[in-house]
């Protein structure tokens, strides 16, 4: 069930990314965070010690370490708690064994990553893309999970919240993919006066946590309910029994764990477009890149070159039906990013027919419209010949 | 309409706390879309330290400064680094008090010794209000008002009359 659920705090302000995630996070019912600060997404979790407990009843635990923060947030959860964490590169490394845990024992939480440049501790204070494959590979295994890449300050308040309701949908931990560029930025955002939130019913004494529906999507339970739970990093049978020596009952979770993200992708796919119908040139972007990217094709555009604009919200799962559509009519997809070309090799896949060309850039420079305007001018060039 | 500004100086002068006060009067009182960036590592707290905001009357697509309208720096050090990044067009605002910068330099150059008068004049650290004061005589953007409204709205009310009085001391020296 979707309801409209009261923002306190709601109306036109100027804040920082990382200010607008918390926002977000308390609209959504977050009630539980804990982390542990890293530049450069401190900020989140200085505001929330700030806000939670005293705006909003909620708990802040500065914790030990990120190995701690991850299981305290999954613990929270089947505490029947809202939960979140934010961290960035080095950080996010650490969650990975415990996102695993999450993953398999469908915990639905929100993770935070403010990328910043690696590898190690790299680059504290500039920002990149790296952490685009860690945020869909790093942990071990074979699963399907959500992140969602922002590109503004009003967007770090929205799919914070849209995180919350998509982790409750799937029952999966959703991760919001920042980068320093938005975390830190300041601009106007409009908080709105109601925010709508997914609440999902909980069945009545639950047997079999793990039995999902159609949609491959097992009940929404939590500690405290009466319910037979068991809470387990095994790979598990529909009771949470211990099932990792019985094959079929593996293979059978396994893909289940895989499918609910993939059979329900069109529920979950986010894109934004700028003239791509009939467009010869494309650019498939996210994150702050985007906003590059866009001015660029503008650019283009008023130069007379048939160029169009995609800036993917929904990062993974891959949304390789929805870009083969919007792409259809380019001769050339290029696709910048701050990282040494990664995305790209996922649209070069699904795009064997036309010409994919890799825009990367590292060490924390974020691409310049006109530089990207040259790239596109020289393609619309080598087009016409 | 796309304008960009950059504000430089030394770590301590208050640039970021200039580049949110024109976020804010810009983005809340002038009713214009607005993205600031800063510089964020060890600089921001002492060494070369640097804001930004970018203006527009539509969604700012590219939020970092390419070229800038306009460039204010509070130092000697920031300003020979950043002059290079200006166009004749630029509108350049110096702190004379650091600055020692030579007329025929930049056709658009304007100076205030912003921290001498602060110290002098007002016995506080509030030399970049009194820049910010300044230059709201000598852009299109944003008006003396705004930065009053927003000096309300994000610094702490011990601290508003020394800092709107910075204001207009900086506005009625740029007038004179």
């Amino acid at each position: 069930m979707r309801k409209m659920v009261k923002v306190k705090e709601h109306g036109l302000k100027i804040l920082q990314g990382n200010e607008a995630c918390v926002e977000g996070a308390v609209a959504a019912g977050c009630q539980f965070f804990a982390g542990y600060p890293i530049t450069p997404a401190s900020e989140i979790a200085e505001y929330m010690a700030h806000k939670l407990p005293t705006c909003h009843q909620g708990t802040f635990v500065q914790m030990e370490d990120e190995l701690a923060s991850i299981s305290a947030i999954t613990a929270a959860r089947w505490g029947g708690n809202k939960s979140m964490t934010a961290t960035s590169g080095p950080g996010f490394s650490l969650m990975q064994e415990g996102l695993g845990y999450a993953l398999v024992t469908e915990t639905p939480t929100v993770i935070v990553n403010v990328q910043r440049g690696g590898p190690a501790t790299g680059q504290p204070t500039v920002s990149s893309n790296q952490d685009i494959y860690q945020a869909r590979y790093g942990s071990h295994g074979d699963y399907e999970l959500i992140v969602l890449a922002p590109a503004s300050v009003q967007e770090m308040f929205d799919f914070t919240v849209k995180a919350f309701n998509l982790s409750e949908e799937f029952r999966v931990p959703v991760i919001v993919l920042a980068d320093e560029i938005i975390g830190h930025m300041r601009e106007k955002i409009l908080i709105p006066e109601e925010v709508e939130l997914l609440e999902v019913e909980s069945p009545k004494h639950c047997k079999e946590p793990y039995r999902a529906d159609d949609r491959l999507i097992p009940p929404s339970v939590e500690f405290f309910q009466g319910h037979n739970l068991i809470i387990d990093g095994q790979l598990h049978d529909e009771k949470g029994n211990r099932a990792g020596h019985d094959l079929e009952i593996s293979e059978k979770l396994v893909e289940r764990l895989n499918h609910k993200i993939t059979q329900n992708i069109d529920a979950i796919t986010d894109i934004e477009t700028y003239e791509t119908e009939e467009a010869s040139i494309i650019l498939v972007s996210y994150s702050s890149v985007s906003r590059s990217a866009l001015s660029a094709v503008k650019k283009a555009r008023a130069k007379g070159v048939a160029a169009g604009w995609i800036k993917v919200n929904s990062v993974w799962p891959f949304p390789e039906k929805a870009l083969k559509e919007l792409t259809a009519s380019a001769k050339t997809v290029m696709v910048p990013e701050m990282n040494i070309g990664k995305y790209y090799r996922e649209v070069r896949g699904i795009l064997p027919d036309q010409k994919v060309v890799s825009v990367p850039l590292v060490g924390g420079k974020l691409h310049k419209p006109d530089d990207l305007l040259a790239l596109i001018l020289k393609e619309a060039k080598a087009c016409t010949n | 309409m796309r304008s960009e500004i950059r504000i430089v100086g030394s770590g301590g002068q208050g640039i970021i706390l200039s580049g949110i006060l024109l976020t804010h009067s810009i983005g809340l009182y002038e009713g214009l879309e607005v993205a600031q960036t800063q510089s964020y590592g060890p600089e921001s707290r002492g060494g070369a330290c640097r804001a930004e905001v970018v203006v527009s009357d539509e969604r700012v697509d590219y939020v970092k400064v390419e070229v800038p309208d306009y460039l204010i720096t509070l130092n000697e050090v920031s300003f020979n680094k950043f002059i290079k990044d200006t166009r004749k067009e630029t509108i350049v605002l110096v702190d004379s008090t650091f600055v020692d910068a030579d007329p025929s330099i930049h056709p658009n150059l304007y100076s205030i010794p912003a921290t001498k008068m602060a110290e002098e004049q007002l016995k506080g650290y509030v030399a970049n209000m009194v820049a910010l004061g300044a230059f709201s005589k000598i852009n299109d953007i944003v008006t003396l008002d705004s930065m009053v409204k927003a000096v309300k709205g994000i610094v702490h009310p011990d601290f508003h009359s020394i800092n709107i009085e910075a204001l207009y001391l900086g506005n009625e020296r740029m007038m004179s």
